[in-house]
């Protein structure tokens, strides 16, 4: 009897343990956004993207603090829809691509403050420079994809000044604080 | 000589004036930078008057300069190009101090070793990307060919004796400013800008005090720096190689001008032959740059 008890109580942990693990997640760059609106002529906005963001999530439901995220993008895929200032931009007037092929952001906390809200504080990469940031990633929701597999999908919007990152070329003509609209759908592995 | 200069001023200022005007700058972008940077310079030549001043009122002209144009980028460690070009000028311009009463070997070699540890800096966010023997090509490739193009204007400033050789030095700076400025980098274009006017002012006081001594003394530091700016433009912007090598190609070309049929020439004419010959690689370089950077402007980007 005491043989069975120990068994179930085992069995019964080894379960809720693994129910418990984190869950490793992959970003989507189908659909995920990086995008980006910065004030042009102190008139209105020009809006861009970086294309194809990379990146891994691991989420800890049981314990968000022990999630993790990692994101990155190349400072080439940048599309603000006109070839030629995309190319200007790539320039050393700009994002320097050549010198700093890649963004990246880094968490280094993640705390929940409700039942859809992280705080997320990392450190993102930009131009050779390294800032810690911190914003709010709101989760939309988790649920199966078209052929089974679990996703979820979380967004933040956050802004930067991009002198802080030494990219001080045509201030305030091309404003200098850049508002962040990061949208992650990401895949579980 | 007085109304040549005020003639050869009036060209630059004009020219300056139309550049501003072409790409739409405002004054705080090229005209105040270069202005200041060329009062530095031309300040500190008139309180010291002595050759030895060049290289530190050249590293005094363009760190002011240089700050005016990307000044708060300064504020970092040194991690690109640009921040390790503003923290270099001080010790290029420098190292060329006691190398104005060396040896000539000694030149040739220092000049050899300063530039290949500039270019190897400069370009440290290349060099992890590189194979060593790329790094090694490059570097080395670029260090010989600023001690040849260095060697080259000193001993054609030593041998010409009329003023050809120093229009063709401001023609060659300018020119290799609008090159990098239109080859999608505003900022290094201003740079370079800013050293053509510490250029032009050497000059100027060099033909004013009929001095050759204020000229060849910045000849080191701003070869070391004029190929630094277009290898900048080459690695990072989209400066064409043609268009560098064109540019530094007017070097050779003024040699030409040295042949002994053109030497034979009568004044004027000797002059304005040596004048054509600089003029035609510059002119290339200038004229295959500009329609790109005409069709970027009607872009209206910004």
């Amino acid at each position: 009897m005491k043989f069975a008890q120990s068994l179930i109580l085992a069995a019964s942990l080894i379960l809720s343990s693994h129910a418990l693990a984190a869950d490793n997640y992959q970003v989507d760059p189908a659909h995920s956004f990086v995008n980006f609106r910065v004030q042009h002529l102190q008139v209105s906005y020009v809006y861009g993207r970086f294309n194809e963001p990379k990146g891994t999530i691991v989420l800890d439901d049981a314990d968000p603090t022990k999630s993790t995220m990692e994101f990155s993008v190349q400072a080439d895929k940048v599309d603000t829809g006109n070839s030629g200032r995309d190319a200007h931009l790539k320039k050393s007037d700009f994002f320097s691509a050549s010198e700093f092929p890649e963004i990246t952001f880094k968490s280094t906390s993640v705390k929940q403050l409700d039942d859809n809200t992280l705080e997320v504080t990392g450190d993102l990469s930009l131009h050779g420079v390294t800032k810690s940031i911190t914003t709010q990633v709101k989760r939309i929701g988790t649920g199966p994809g078209m052929k089974g597999e679990t996703r979820t999908g979380m967004e933040t919007m956050f802004k930067i000044k991009r002198s802080d990152y030494g990219m001080t070329y045509m201030v305030p003509q091309v404003g200098d604080e850049v508002t962040l609209l990061i949208g992650i759908e990401a895949i579980k592995q | 000589m007085g109304i040549a200069d005020g003639g050869m001023n009036t060209v630059v200022c004009l020219s300056a004036i139309c550049f501003h005007k072409a790409c739409q700058m405002k004054p705080e972008d090229i005209l105040i930078p270069t202005s200041i940077a060329s009062a530095v310079m031309l300040g500190l030549l008139l309180i010291v008057r002595r050759d030895w001043i060049v290289p530190i009122a050249t590293a005094a002209a363009m760190l002011t300069g240089m700050y005016l144009i990307s000044k708060p980028a300064i504020s970092y460690l040194p991690k690109s190009a640009e921040l390790w070009l503003f923290w270099k000028i001080l010790p290029i311009c420098l190292f060329t101090l006691p190398l104005l009463y060396s040896p000539l070997p000694i030149r040739l070699a220092v000049l050899l070793i300063l530039s290949a540890e500039a270019f190897g800096q400069i370009f440290s966010t290349f060099v992890g990307r590189w194979n060593g023997q790329e790094a090694i090509l490059w570097i080395t490739g670029l260090s010989a060919g600023t001690t040849l193009v260095w060697f080259a204007l000193e001993r054609l400033a030593l041998r010409t004796k009329d003023w050809s050789v120093y229009l063709s030095l401001i023609l060659i700076f300018a020119c290799a400013a609008g090159v990098v400025g239109m080859g999608a980098s505003s900022k290094f274009g201003r740079i370079g800008g800013v050293l053509s006017a510490i250029v032009l002012v050497s000059v100027l006081f060099s033909l004013i005090f009929r001095n050759p001594a204020f000229v060849l003394a910045g000849l080191m530091s701003w070869s070391v720096l004029l190929i630094i700016l277009l290898a900048i433009g080459f690695f990072l912007n989209d400066t064409k190689p043609l268009h560098a090598l064109l540019i530094i190609s007017a070097v050779g070309f003024a040699w030409l001008g040295q042949l002994p049929a053109i030497e034979r020439m009568g004044g004027w004419g000797r002059f304005i032959t040596r004048m054509i010959l600089v003029l035609v690689p510059l002119g290339l370089a200038v004229g295959l740059a500009l329609p790109k950077f005409i069709e970027n402007m009607k872009g209206e980007l910004y």
